[in-house]
């Protein structure tokens, strides 16, 4: 598996993985995460989605979605330790720092 | 507005039953009299405009944008050997082909939507005053042909990808300085909605997924919306961007601000 840098992002229709220098966003199985990381990630994007819809007018579950997409960050970067990963809050819209 | 009424004049001469003599003369005619609106010389206008369509059958190059391209760069030539300067001719030329071939184009039901997608430069047109001026034709990111005249006083880019929208197409020409004519695109979206800081920061750190021009908007927000949680809706067109198939979408909220332009690629 070749080293990535890649940007976790919860954003509305996205894969919640993005190529960071490239571009564009990348389907979960073509980097080869687990299947249990590709379902926490699906439910993560879901629950992002409905706070997108809301304005992410509730601080606390912003606070919490990016809780998980850090937990997320770790467990990518455990299956692909070459890979470069970085989280960027799409409530927040900025880079939140989690190494 | 010299602009957008030059645009609908040439438009309707492009609807008209017009044999191909009296099609050259009518548009000389509204040439003219738009160049004299604009505070120009009729006769000028007359011979530029008259010229430009009877030489038009040269752009026949079976390619939207580069017909678009090879028009603008006759009419700016033909502008500059009758005396005017080539970025107004090109502007006038590019903005007769973009009303009078592509709106008759889109109102005959042929679908100019995808040639839009396919040949889509991820640019908006930028126009800042007391600067050079530069008339920049693109109309392919993979061939990137651009004719460019540095003229003074202003700065000048001229998306076609912008022109060729047919809801989008209002051009108003401005006194910049000592030019008479500028292509300024202001107020042209048909849709009132407005946007949100986001969409620009997300263009900006990921171009490839979300800088499509905003001349597609207009289009987009046209299909039906999705209806989503707390009033949210979201538009989708189906088309292709670099050569893959997707989906464009378009995230308005509640309060009518569009918070999310993007583009899907298909899996």
């Amino acid at each position: 598996m070749s080293a990535h840098y890649l940007t976790i992002d919860g954003m509305l229709s996205g894969t919640g993985i993005r190529e960071s220098v490239v571009g564009g966003y990348l389907e979960p199985n073509e980097l080869g995460v687990s299947p249990t990381l590709m379902e926490n990630i699906t439910a993560w994007l879901r629950r992002y989605e409905y706070a997108h819809y809301n304005q992410f007018d509730n601080a606390d579950q912003n606070m919490e979605l990016d809780r998980e997409g850090i937990a997320i960050c770790k467990l990518i970067q455990k299956e692909l330790p070459e890979s470069r990963i970085e989280y960027f809050s799409s409530a927040l819209m900025r880079k939140i720092p989690w190494q | 507005m010299i602009g957008a009424l030059g645009g609908l004049t040439f438009q309707k001469i492009g609807l008209s039953k017009l044999g191909g003599t009296e099609r050259i003369f009518a548009h000389a005619l509204a040439g003219g009299t738009l160049e004299v609106l604009g505070g120009g010389k009729f006769g000028h206008g007359f011979i530029s405009a008259g010229l430009s369509k009877a030489l038009s059958p040269l752009a026949d190059t079976g390619h939207l944008f580069r017909d678009g391209l090879v028009n603008a760069v006759i009419g700016g030539t033909v502008s500059e050997i009758t005396g005017g300067d080539f970025a107004n001719g090109a502007a006038m030329a590019a903005t007769q082909y973009a009303f009078n071939e592509l709106a008759s184009r889109a109102w005959t039901g042929i679908p100019i939507f995808d040639d839009l997608i396919d040949n889509a430069v991820a640019e908006e047109p930028i126009h800042t005053t007391g600067e050079t001026i530069k008339a920049q034709l693109i109309y392919d990111v993979s061939r990137p042909v651009t004719v460019e005249r540095v003229v003074e006083s202003t700065a000048m880019t001229l998306s076609l990808v912008t022109m060729f929208s047919p809801t989008r197409a209002f051009f108003r020409p401005a006194r910049v300085g000592p030019w008479r004519a500028d292509l300024l695109i202001q107020d042209a979206y048909s849709h009132g909605y407005k946007y949100a800081d986001r969409v620009r920061m997300r263009g900006v750190q990921d171009p490839l997924s979300h800088n499509f021009p905003y001349s597609f908007d207009d289009i987009i927000l046209a299909t039906k919306p999705i209806p989503k949680n707390n009033g949210y809706n979201m538009f989708q067109q189906t088309g292709s961007m670099r050569g893959k198939e997707g989906v464009f979408e378009i995230g308005v909220t509640k309060d009518g601000v569009i918070d999310h332009r993007f583009f899907r690629p298909n899996k």
